[in-house]
């Protein structure tokens, strides 16, 4: 890939006050683009999703000057509208080999499993108790199980579910934690 | 932004490569700018990697899930992990089958719906464990959530420097939230909380509370654990209680969840 052109500390600054005149509120702006812009090459079935969005950030740094004043809609769609040019180089170029397919490494399994206990007793036991009852029955009765499980605890069921997610989600965050300490 | 069954079956249908490639882009374009969509699909690539290991995708979703989905370094990390969470409680349910009539630990909470039949014995265990939870709130307890603490200041109806409803991000490391809200004058004997979506959903309801001087001001607080929360607006409703037991309510805290 050809790179000419690298995201400075002024350019950034320059990225973060168009994104938000509050700088906190445009550094959660930046990385929500970015993170989901991740999401969006790989979806896309991109290998290098990291690299291709950093690519795009970098172009829309260096577009900024022309497009500040005159650029009138969410900056997220601009970050898009790049996001799609940089894919469209991806695919011309040649492509680029599929990752390895995950080897069984079973002495790596063990390791995430174990972080997994430790990080499952570091949650609050209320927590803890819902992950096992919301996961506990995905080949049974899930869904009514789950409907009774929202039930007991007063809140609707989609919000179950966005709450069971957000565990997972600290859960797994722990876990790769816990498995890179290992590892240091 | 609301999140419909359509969306959920798009979204299912764009995380296996299964998607229209127009549809694909409009939607992709709402997954940069709305956050309720970007955490659906988040919670859709789980429940696709679960149902793949429970066996419940149709033949042509499996053949898409191994060829695209699972092409992506990420999600074969993902699927290593719901093997291991799959596992895990297995064995718990297994170590612990009255695991399944138990009721959740927020139903034993003293702030949780009525639960009608509860023997004498269960209600002097509910009692007990009621009123020990609502001492150690009362003395400002610091009962720990895994990670830190984010303590936010709401004021009553949200308005802040020009009339802004409260706006905070929660970032990973945030295992709980003190709010601390400002009382607007009046005293009660004790006060009530209700924490409720936009829409009215009650999430956490709290009683019995009483004031506290933080930075020379009289607040009520309560902490919430992270996980409670997630991205979208809410409201605290504050009430007070009277000595003879008369709740008056005394205003509205509105506050927004911006990420993550």
């Amino acid at each position: 890939m050809r790179k000419d052109w690298v995201l400075t500390p002024e350019s950034f600054e320059k990225l973060l006050a168009w994104l938000d005149k509050d700088r906190e509120q445009a550094g959660q702006k930046y990385e929500d683009i970015r993170r989901r812009l991740i999401k969006i090459f790989t979806c896309r079935g991109c290998y290098e999703a990291e690299d291709r969005t950093d690519e795009t950030i970098d172009r829309v740094s260096k577009k900024l000057d022309e497009i500040r004043d005159t650029y009138t809609g969410e900056p997220a769609r601009y970050f898009f509208g790049v996001a799609n040019k940089v894919h469209l180089e991806y695919l011309r170029r040649k492509p680029v080999p599929p990752p390895q397919p995950p080897r069984e490494d079973t002495e790596q399994i063990e390791r995430e499993y174990q972080c997994l206990e430790r990080c499952m007793d570091r949650l609050t036991p209320d927590n803890r108790i819902l992950v096992l009852q919301y996961y506990e029955e995905e080949k049974r009765a899930k869904i009514d199980h789950r409907k009774r499980l929202a039930d007991q605890l007063g809140i609707a069921l989609n919000a179950l579910r966005i709450r069971a997610h957000r565990i997972r989600t600290s859960l797994e965050q722990c876990v790769q934690k816990c498995v890179h300490e290992a590892a240091a | 932004m609301k999140v419909d069954a359509t969306d959920e079956e798009r979204i299912r249908q764009y995380l296996l490569g299964l998607i229209a490639p127009g549809e694909g882009s409009q939607l992709e374009e709402r997954l940069l700018t709305d956050a309720v969509l970007y955490e659906e699909l988040l919670i859709v690539e789980d429940e696709l990697i679960d149902q793949h290991l429970a066996g419940r995708l149709s033949a042509a979703e499996q053949k898409s899930f191994e060829s695209h989905f699972l092409n992506a370094p990420e999600r074969q990390r993902k699927l290593r992990f719901a093997r291991s969470l799959q596992k895990y409680v297995t064995h718990a349910s297994q170590k612990t089958p009255e695991l399944q009539a138990k009721k959740p630990v927020f139903s034993l909470w003293p702030f949780s719906k009525p639960v009608l039949a509860y023997s004498a014995a269960a209600a002097a265990v509910l009692l007990v464990i009621g009123i020990s939870w609502t001492l150690l709130h009362r003395a400002g307890s610091t009962a720990t959530q895994p990670g830190s603490l984010l303590t936010v200041v709401l004021t009553p109806g949200g308005t802040r420097d020009g009339g802004e409803v409260k706006r905070f991000a929660l970032s990973p490391d945030v295992g709980s939230v003190q709010f601390l809200l400002q009382l607007p004058g009046e005293s009660y004997t004790f006060y009530s909380v209700r924490l409720e979506t936009a829409e009215g959903q009650v999430i956490e309801t709290r009683e019995k509370l009483v004031p506290e001087v933080v930075d020379g001001k009289k607040v009520i607080s309560i902490k919430l654990p992270a996980q409670a929360l997630y991205r979208a607006d809410f409201q605290i409703k504050l009430v007070g209680v009277t000595a003879q037991g008369q709740e008056e309510p005394i205003g509205n805290y509105p506050f927004r969840v911006t990420g993550p």
